[in-house]
């Protein structure tokens, strides 16, 4: 490692409506280093990283690039300066083929007449493209279409076209946070060799295990401001969490014995071709019954049934003892179902709009006075659920947009309580929260549950799982195959029935 | 000799692909099936004013029948809108369906060019009619020329509001030639009074509400306004008292109106005194006159004059009755009486 | 940071009436647009500032207006509706054909139509438009066509029927009691308003009420901002859609109507091409094409630009082969402006602290 930081920031802020996300922020990056960033969401991780890549611009402070003081007015000038960012949500064109995505706006061209009509060689392109997949590893080839390819591999595109603008910064933000463990160690093989290079590559993550695997230094960010830099050897979890969240791991899971009583749904022989087979299981008041199972097991499927959000093949639903009928959300928040989807930004919530809007969205209409809505009752209401969640919002007119994951969630929750259900379905609740909102929200299920309703909680996290669930119902390839009592539930015991299914299979 | 005839017949028929254009060029024409079937194409067939040469189309038709031999049949075709391409389409079309001769008024002068000519490549001769289309082969144009209808209405106005005074002129879509063929005309005209100020041209686009918008905002403008010029009727569509400013001038201010076509509502504004003359196409010649021409050219081969002048019609209060008689007998065929008395 | 902890106002304390929140709202930058242009125009010629230029204009821009209430719902769900023309000339044929004189079904042995049957005819007009309206609702959600094709047919079936039923005539001699409904002025003191205007301001109160204080208007915000979400809190996307097509044909219907009225005749090509009025006097009003944004009152003062623009460059001698270009221009700096205006509130509030002595 130099003494010459290749890329420093000093004194920067950034201010919002609203949200003050940056302030004051001194942080530098050296040749060879890989950063870990940490801090919860609303931290000011993010923000950082899109002013380093150009995508925002500062309010006050400086940049300097090998002891320049730069101004980055673009991402392309970023890029030009060497400075790539890999965003989770990628920044690719679905409809062009992989060379096309690594060269976009720098195509190379014919020579002479063709330089002027901007013909673009193709093979020169495909050439290249295949130049910089194979430093990255990747099984693509340069004419694959981006909509073909999975996450993992579209994110090795993503790398291969940073490495092409030369870029001696890559900045990725939580780039495993869509891999599975084996295309998460083969990310890091590639950082390392980028690391080798001489390159810097600064990491932002949620899972805290990655970062002593593959950090040499950590940054952590709480409140917009820096809390601290150390050397990735000199630290353990537990001491990160309270760095980021000023408590520490073991009070994360809060979970509270409930009184379990009556049986208050009960599902038989739920069925949805291609997805979900003949389902059966009980749930009762009081109780989290947590849904485990590999991705694509059919849980979320079988949520979206229970919730009328897809069309049943067969099967059915009682609760409190009465069968009931569901064909739409309006039939299941009827019968006192709710649901909250995996996906807030595109299934839960409407960005554009207010909390308050948000919140009241399926309650509403109870609350209408001549056709008009009773705009104090609902605002009280509204304002007790946000009081009650402890949604950080400047006002209930915030849009949800502006919002850090973890309150985003928390709206959610209080549009679905302010509903009053008997059973409440969680898919992947704490999905990309951070440590601090995730730990206020399992103390919320647990005193739910204490209030007698019936929680379904789906997640791929086994630790969550086991700490929270009353019971582990597991699914695999569309099928139950196995419902657990609490005291049972090993992490062993569920990846076997997970599995189980496919290895009856692949004996066949 | 039916017998021959019939074998004739049969001759013709088989024959009649390849020597069809040689039987068109052959008269009198021997029609083989004895029916002369002429398609009449209007620009559009939104706009009301062809329907009236439609009606002069089939009453054509149905004299030309009653005179014999022939059975003589009006096809009346066109696009719902005015445009070139869907007009040109619809030309191919009675092309291919072997109609006898085609009268068109164009969409476009040079769009009609290709269509035209290739109806006459394939033996069927074309007349124009309304909208000409100088650079094809069509026989001849039966029109009225909007150039000297200007003329002809800048006359009028001097006529009824003397030779000074601050006049507007009311526009349909800008550009639109035969439009500014009128105003061309009528601004020559008069230019030689210097007397007269054109203070402005608006326009509404063919439509009648944006017509009486803009009209009473020309009231505003030109309080004092001495005479409007409508180049075509679009705002008088509307019913009476939607241009409270403009009604006002025209019966109370002295203000003189002049406008472009003939039809009853206009001949009621001028019995009213809101209006105070008109210039007039033929509408129903435009059908009437087209099929005796076709007919005459198919059958006997008369030759026509490059340019065949419709006329005019020139209507004032001295004559708005003989007019709108014409309108409810549905009988265009008599002379008006003279706009002004003595000449 | 203090603005992420600080506590929302109290609990259950209505919506204060809050001038300064007016002024951050976000009409206020199209507002001064429309504040500007009507000084400019007042400056330029005496004759602008008249009352009954004033009153022209305000009738001018009144079925606009009406059509666009409709418009800013469509728009709102992230839809379009392109038949809106053609509906307002459909539904003012319906209406003329119900009254002309002689030729209606109604009309006596003397010709004459019976005051009594208008009510009917309008009812007919507003019913033909909303019928229009939902089919197109029916065919975007059941036949799941994208709005744009599901209104462009109707804008040509519309149109069709509207040729088909004049044979191409406009029809006319409309009894006088109708008419008055697109003539009559109120006088409020010394001013005239027309009684569309009036009609058209009821109509926008009623729609705002609607879109801002109903169930009903909240959804048309979900279902245009997310329409998964929406679906997914129980809002039937379908039910919300039909009513946002129905509504807009109805108001279209309802200009119609009112434009018939006014000119005591129905062209069959009255109100063509008038969609892209409607449309940009929605999107002038800064309602986003996107969906799940927008509002009733920006839609008045677009609509209410569009004929300020038009009126004034007509009053200040504008030639007419110039005036679709000066209007083009004054239209796309007009919405250049707003956004300015616009970005300048989301960064700093700096806009809102011309207007608050001391800022925040």
């Amino acid at each position: 490692m130099q003494n010459q930081p290749i890329l420093q920031v000093k004194g920067v802020s950034k201010a919002f409506p609203g949200v003050q996300a940056l302030s004051d922020v001194d942080f530098e990056v050296y040749p060879g280093e890989v950063v870990a960033l940490l801090g919860e969401n609303g931290a000011g991780k993010s923000t950082l990283m899109k002013i380093l890549a150009g995508a925002y611009q500062k309010d006050s402070g400086q940049i300097y690039l090998n002891d320049q003081e730069i101004e980055l007015t673009s991402p392309h000038h970023a890029q030009t300066m060497g400075i790539s960012i890999i965003y989770q949500e990628f920044n690719l064109v679905p409809t062009q083929t992989v060379a096309a995505n690594i060269f976009t706006g720098r195509e190379p061209l014919y020579g002479g007449a063709g330089r002027i009509l901007k013909m673009v060689n193709k093979q020169e392109m495909e050439r290249a493209a295949q130049e910089m997949l194979d430093i990255v590893g990747a099984h693509v080839k340069p004419t694959d279409m981006i909509r073909s390819l999975p996450v993992a591999e579209r994110q090795l595109v993503e790398i291969a076209k940073a490495l092409s603008f030369d870029s001696r910064v890559i900045i990725m933000d939580e780039p495993t946070s869509a891999l599975g463990d084996e295309e998460t160690q083969n990310l890091f093989k590639i950082v390392r060799s980028l690391k080798d290079q001489g390159r810097a590559v600064i990491f932002i993550t949620h899972r805290l295990k990655e970062v002593f695997e593959i950090a040499d230094r950590i940054v952590v960010l709480r409140d917009g401001r820096l809390v601290g830099s150390v050397p990735a050897q000199d630290t353990s979890i537990d001491g990160l969490i309270s760095m980021m969240v000023g408590r520490s791991l073991d009070q994360m899971y809060q979970k509270e014995t409930a009184e379990i009583g009556d049986v208050v749904m009960r599902v038989q022989g739920l069925t949805r071709y291609g997805a979900v087979e003949d389902v059966s299981f009980e749930l009762r008041r009081g109780e989290i019954l947590g849904f485990a199972g590999l991705v694509g097991a059919g849980r979320t499927e079988t949520a979206r049934l229970l919730f009328g959000a897809d069309a049943l093949d067969g099967g059915e639903i009682w609760i409190d003892g009465q069968k009931v009928s569901i064909h739409s959300p309006e039939d299941a928040i009827r019968a006192g179902i709710s649901f909250v989807p995996e996906d807030r930004g595109s299934q839960g919530l409407v960005l554009l709009l207010s909390v308050f809007k948000n919140e009241v969205l399926p309650t509403m209409s109870h609350f209408t006075r001549f056709g008009l809505l009773d705009g104090a009752t609902l605002q009280q209401r509204a304002q007790e659920y946000v009081s009650r969640l402890n949604v950080r919002t400047p006002s209930l007119e915030q849009k949800v947009m502006f919002l850090s994951g973890g309150n985003q969630q928390k709206v959610v929750l209080a549009k679905w309580l302010m509903s009053n259900p008997k059973v409440l379905i969680l898919d992947e609740p704490t999905r990309g929260i951070d440590v601090g909102a995730k730990s206020e929200i399992y103390a919320l299920m647990s005193q739910l549950a204490r209030n007698g309703i019936g929680i379904i909680m789906i997640s791929s996290e086994l630790p969550e799982i086991l700490a929270m669930s009353d019971r582990v119902l597991v699914m695999c390839e569309g099928r139950v195959t196995g419902i657990i009592d609490r005291q049972e539930a090993t992490q062993e015991a569920i990846m076997a029935y997970a599995t189980r299914h496919a290895s009856v299979q692949g004996t066949i | 000799m039916k017998k021959v005839l019939f074998f004739v017949t049969l001759l013709v028929l088989t024959l009649a692909p390849v020597a069809s254009v040689a039987v068109a060029q052959d008269t009198p024409k021997a029609l083989e099936d004895g029916k002369l079937t002429i398609a009449w194409i209007p620009k559009a067939l939104n706009n009301p004013v062809f329907e009236l040469g439609r009606d002069g189309c089939f009453a054509a038709a149905k004299e030309l029948t009653e005179m014999g031999p022939y059975e003589v049949e009006c096809l009346y075709l066109g696009s719902v809108a005015s445009d070139m391409a869907e007009q040109a389409r619809v030309m191919a079309d009675a092309v291919a369906q072997g109609v006898d001769a085609i009268g068109v008024s164009c969409n476009s002068d040079a769009g009609c060019v290709e269509p035209i000519n290739s109806a006459i490549e394939a033996g069927i001769p074309v007349m124009t009619w309304d909208s000409d289309s100088p650079e094809s082969n069509r026989f001849t144009y039966l029109g009225v020329s909007n150039y000297l209808g200007g003329r002809a209405a800048a006359d009028l106005l001097i006529r009824t509001m003397g030779t000074e005074g601050k006049v507007a002129l009311l526009t349909g879509v800008p550009g639109a030639p035969n439009l500014e063929q009128r105003i061309q005309g009528f601004k020559d005209f008069t230019s030689k009074y210097p007397g007269i100020e054109i203070v402005t041209t608006v326009a509404c686009n063919d439509d009648i509400n944006l017509g009486v918008q803009v009209v009473e905002e020309t009231m505003q403008s030109y309080p004092d306004l001495d005479g409007w010029f409508f180049v075509g009727l679009w705002p008088i569509f509307a019913g009476r008292g939607a241009m409270p400013l403009f009604e006002e001038a025209a019966l109370n201010g002295g203000m003189k109106a002049i406008a472009f076509d003939t039809l009853p509502v206009e001949l009621e504004w001028l019995k009213d005194g809101l209006l105070h003359g008109l210039v007039g196409q033929k509408y129903w010649g435009w059908g009437y006159d087209t099929m005796h021409m076709l007919y005459n050219n198919v059958i006997y081969g008369t030759p026509f004059e490059d340019f065949t002048n419709s006329g005019m019609d020139i209507v004032t209060i001295n004559n708005v009755d003989a007019m709108a008689t014409a309108w409810e007998t549905q009988d265009f065929t008599q002379p008006l009486p003279p706009p002004f008395p003595g000449e | 940071m203090s603005d992420i902890t600080a506590q929302p106002r109290p609990a259950g304390a209505p919506p204060r009436f809050n001038w300064r929140r007016i002024i951050r709202g976000q009409e206020v930058g199209i507002f001064l647009v429309l504040i500007g242009m009507i000084l400019f125009f007042s400056l330029s010629t005496d004759r602008f500032l008249t009352p009954i230029n004033l009153t022209n204009i305000m009738l001018n821009f009144s079925w606009t207006a009406i059509a666009a209430f409709g418009m800013t719902m469509v728009i709102i769900s992230a839809g379009i509706d392109l038949s809106v023309g053609s509906v307002m000339a459909l539904a003012g044929i319906a209406t003329a054909m119900l009254l002309a004189r002689d030729n209606s079904p109604f009309a006596g042995p003397d010709g004459v139509v019976p005051d009594t049957v208008i009510p009917l005819a309008v009812l007919a007009g507003l019913a033909v438009g909303a019928l229009c309206g939902f089919t197109n609702g029916l065919l975007i959600t059941l036949a799941g066509l994208p709005p744009f094709i599901a209104t462009l047919g109707m804008l040509q079936i519309a149109r069709g029927i509207v040729y088909g039923w004049s044979q191409g005539w406009p029809v006319q001699n409309l009894p006088q009691n109708f008419m008055v409904l697109g003539r009559q002025n109120i006088p409020v003191g010394s001013f005239n308003f027309p009684l569309p205007t009036v009609i058209m301001l009821v109509a926008g109160i009623i729609a705002w009420i609607f879109l801002t204080r109903t169930a009903w208007g909240y959804r048309i915000f979900a279902v245009g901002g997310n329409e998964q979400a929406a679906r997914l809190s129980g809002i039937s996307v379908m039910r919300t859609k039909l009513m946002i097509y129905t509504i807009s044909g109805l108001l279209g219907g309802a200009g119609g109507v009112l434009l018939t009225a006014r000119l005591g005749v129905a062209a069959p090509t009255a109100a063509q091409g008038y969609e892209l009025d409607v449309i940009a006097a929605v999107v002038v009003g800064g309602t986003s094409l996107s969906g799940g944004e927008g509002s009733i009152l920006g839609t008045l003062i677009g609509a209410a630009i569009m004929g300020v623009l038009r009126t004034g460059l007509n009053l200040i001698g504008v030639e007419a082969y110039w005036l679709p270009s000066a209007q083009g221009i004054i239209i796309i700096g007009a919405i250049t402006l707003d956004q300015w205006f616009r970005r300048r509130q989301g960064k700093s509030r700096g806009f809102a602290r011309l207007f608050s002595r001391g800022g925040k």
